[in-house]
């Protein structure tokens, strides 16, 4: 018995070896972006066809500016007819190393746009997505073409699109000691046509910041040198006073529920900064941080459990994070240099911050514990970074240096990958300040 | 007492040293040079005791350890070393041989065009100096060439070049962007030419790697060769949430041909539940259905050693720890 078995023994440990597949660990890869091939949108009719070719060019606008892919040149296209109904020739793809193919079709029919869009994985040569909107008129073309761009990235990237969004500003115009501010609001592409004013600068206006699951801003605004915290709602255009604080008023931002503002503001007698939260449907007030060190900039995580702040209680400004409670304070920046305005990820595990060092502003990322500090981008001056929706991109805005007459010291919005890459600035119609990225629409 | 018994014979030296001073004075410089002999020996002396010490620290160096195949992958050296090759002797002769030939036959060239008319349609002549036979006197030589180049009829230029006032240049036309078969065609021809480089290329490596004399097991060489094609056909998601501890198992299975029969992802679990590691799973594949890694780069007599191989995305690398 026992020989039987230690020959059993043998057998399986000898053929284990013997028939072992290969092991193979491959850790490196190339970082760029990925090819995808966007075919002309046929129309059934001239409008439709119209229609078919804003919708080309917003989805592959939208795809090329996320930096992680490129539209394949036209002109090298093989195939050219219409794939939404048949199979295509997946290696007249592959010949113009095409990864992603993406062809649509667009139907005018009983008042109704209907556009038929199907997404093939070129190199497995299988369709991966296929879907069927509609939309009563062109006007909402620029918006379809965002759902569409959204639909493709978040199947071949797994996270969440960000296309279909907004983003709301501080509008600047005017010499810097007269500087006119306004409320603005445009696509996230910047596109003209979907820019918009929402204050008519009259009163000056800053730190604009959207809830978190609806399409609602707070901001502050002057009003006869008073300062006022503000809830717009973008859908019914319903302006109201949040409060009349007394002392100076400090970024307000929204709970993830968007049910509570949290903010700083300084006792008149005290001139002390402290963060306090307020319950936006009793409108009651507490208070969050107890220090002589002035505590500020306050952003809640996405399970509202935690809030990162800034605050100068150890003698320069760093980053603590909290309770939403006020206890069990933290301090999670270590590295040297200014730390401020930090804001917490959509996706609750990255920090964004400024950070002035060696006369310079640098915008980086850290973890929720402060490690893995990593700096995305440095330059004289930036300011105010936000994330998107899916976490993976920030916007900021950068101001120029001034000169001794006055003139010079132009901001204007940018964005950026966390990798560090496709740094690109937003176009506005006139200078641009402390960009706040609304939720998916 | 005792002290003093001791002491005496340093006295006794002491007296001694003193007449010899004293009494002996023409001595004295023998003996101080004798004195500061010793002096500079004595520690050259004592030194030489110490040569054991000094080489006896051990030399510590670092031994790395290497599983090493039964045979070298390296290709088998024909020359062994120091030995007389005799084809290069050959070699150099014929080479001087050819040197001669192509002398001669310049020479002779040369003399054809000295006698040949040269007044049809060029430009210029090419005049055979004829040497003088006697040497009269020695005078510094002029011309060092056989040859001479006159340019015929032509006077020596004396006007400034004038610039056209007006350049003109021609220019396409803007092509309109619209598809263009001839262009895509070239397009085309372009990538087939750099692919049937790359295929050279890679041809030329592998030949390089895979030589006849190897074990069986694939060499470190070999697997290196794979990793380094796959790395160019896998594009890595960059920047996707939990990438970090993320590592994707990929089983394929190898026709004979190096092609790829199929690819399987092991842990399919997730594919389904994450949909950072289904992207991360299907950036895998795609890498293996990549036009450039169609074939793979593996040693043809070594099938049974890859017919079957499992792969290991591991994303770590991107996240610095620092």
């Amino acid at each position: 018995m026992k020989k039987q078995f230690s020959l059993i023994l043998f057998i399986v440990f000898f053929s284990s070896n013997v028939f072992a597949a290969l092991e193979v660990t491959i850790s490196q890869g190339k970082v760029e972006p990925t090819p995808i091939a966007i075919t002309d949108f046929f129309g059934s009719s001239d409008k439709a066809a119209k229609g078919g070719k804003i919708l080309r060019e917003i989805i592959s606008n939208n795809l090329t500016n996320s930096g992680l892919f490129y539209t394949v040149d036209e002109d090298l296209y093989i195939q050219s007819d219409n794939l939404v109904d048949k199979v295509p020739r997946f290696e007249d793809w592959k010949i113009i190393k095409a990864q992603f193919l993406l062809s649509g079709d667009v139907n005018y029919s009983n008042n109704t746009y209907i556009v038929k869009i199907r997404l093939y994985d070129v190199f497995a040569g299988q369709e991966i997505k296929a879907v069927k909107m509609s939309i009563p008129n062109l006007e909402l073309i620029r918006r379809l073409g965002h759902k569409i761009s959204d639909l493709v990235y978040e199947r071949i990237t797994g996270e969440g699109g960000y296309f279909d969004t907004r983003i709301v500003y501080i509008s600047e115009v005017g010499p810097l000691n007269q500087r006119v501010k306004r409320l603005a609001i445009m696509d996230q592409d910047g596109h003209p046509d979907s820019h918009q004013f929402l204050t008519n600068g009259k009163n000056l206006v800053l730190t604009p910041r959207f809830a978190p699951n609806n399409q609602t801003i707070t901001y502050m605004e002057y009003e006869n040198n008073i300062p006022r915290v503000y809830i717009y709602n973008l859908k019914t255009g319903v302006r109201e006073i949040v409060g009349d604080f007394p002392g100076m008023t400090f970024a307000p931002r929204f709970s993830p529920d968007s049910q509570k503002i949290v903010m700083s503001f300084s006792d008149p007698k005290t001139a002390n900064t402290e963060i306090y939260l307020m319950d936006l449907n009793t409108r009651t007030i507490e208070r969050l941080t107890n220090d002589p060190g002035i505590d500020t900039s306050p952003s809640f995580s996405p399970d509202g459990k935690k809030i990162v702040f800034n605050s100068d209680r150890a003698g320069y400004p760093q980053l603590y994070i909290m309770d939403t409670n006020g206890k069990n304070i933290k301090r999670i920046s270590r590295g040297k240099g200014v730390y401020g305005n930090p804001v917490w990820s959509p996706r609750g595990d990255q920090i964004a911050f400024t950070k002035l060092t060696q006369g310079l502003f640098h915008i980086g990322i850290m973890d929720i514990v402060g490690l893995n500090e990593r700096v995305v981008v440095k330059d004289f001056s930036l300011e105010s970074p936000a994330w998107s929706p899916n976490g993976r991109y920030l916007i900021y805005h950068r101001q120029k240096r001034s000169k001794e007459d006055g003139t010079g010291g132009q901001t204007s919005i940018h964005f950026i990958d966390i990798t560090g890459f496709n740094e690109r600035k937003i176009q506005t119609p006139r200078d641009g300040s402390d960009p706040a990225w609304s939720p998916l629409l | 007492m005792y002290i003093q018994k001791i002491l005496n014979p340093f006295n006794q030296i002491r007296f001694y040293l003193e007449d010899f001073f004293y009494q002996k004075k023409d001595n004295a410089f023998t003996f101080l040079s004798i004195l500061v002999h010793i002096l500079f020996l004595l520690p050259m002396i004592s030194l030489t005791f110490n040569k054991d010490k000094i080489t006896d620290i051990p030399l510590i160096l670092p031994v790395e350890m290497f599983i090493v195949e039964e045979k070298t992958a390296a290709p088998e050296f024909k020359q062994e070393v120091n030995e007389v090759i005799p084809d290069m002797v050959e070699q150099v002769q014929e080479t001087e041989e050819e040197v001669i030939e192509e002398v001669e036959q310049i020479v002779a060239k040369e003399e054809i065009l000295a006698t040949e008319s040269v007044e049809e349609e060029n430009d210029f002549v090419i005049e055979k100096k004829i040497k003088p036979e006697e040497i009269i006197e020695e005078k510094p030589v002029e011309v060092k060439n056989d040859f001479e180049i006159k340019l015929k009829n032509k006077p020596e230029p004396k006007e400034i070049i004038e610039k056209p006032e007006v350049e003109i240049v021609l220019k396409a036309k803007p092509k309109k962007k619209s598809f263009n078969v001839s262009k895509v065609l070239k397009d085309i021809e372009q990538e087939s030419k750099d692919f049937k480089k790359e295929q050279e290329t890679t041809e030329e490596k592998q030949s390089d790697v895979f030589t006849d004399e190897v074990g069986e097991k694939m060499t470190i060489s070999e697997l290196e060769l794979l990793k380094q094609q796959l790395y160019s056909c896998y594009t890595v998601p960059a920047g996707s949430k939990g990438f970090e501890d993320m590592k994707v198992q990929v089983q394929i299975f190898v026709n004979p041909d190096r092609t790829v029969k199929e690819a399987i992802i092991k842990n399919t679990s997730k594919m389904s539940t994450d949909p950072y590691f289904r992207t991360a799973g299907e950036a895998a594949l795609r890498a293996f259905n990549h036009p450039k890694c169609s074939t793979l780069m593996l040693p043809e007599d070594k099938y049974d050693e890859w017919n079957e191989i499992n792969f290991t995305f591991d994303f770590s690398w991107m996240f610095d720890k620092g």
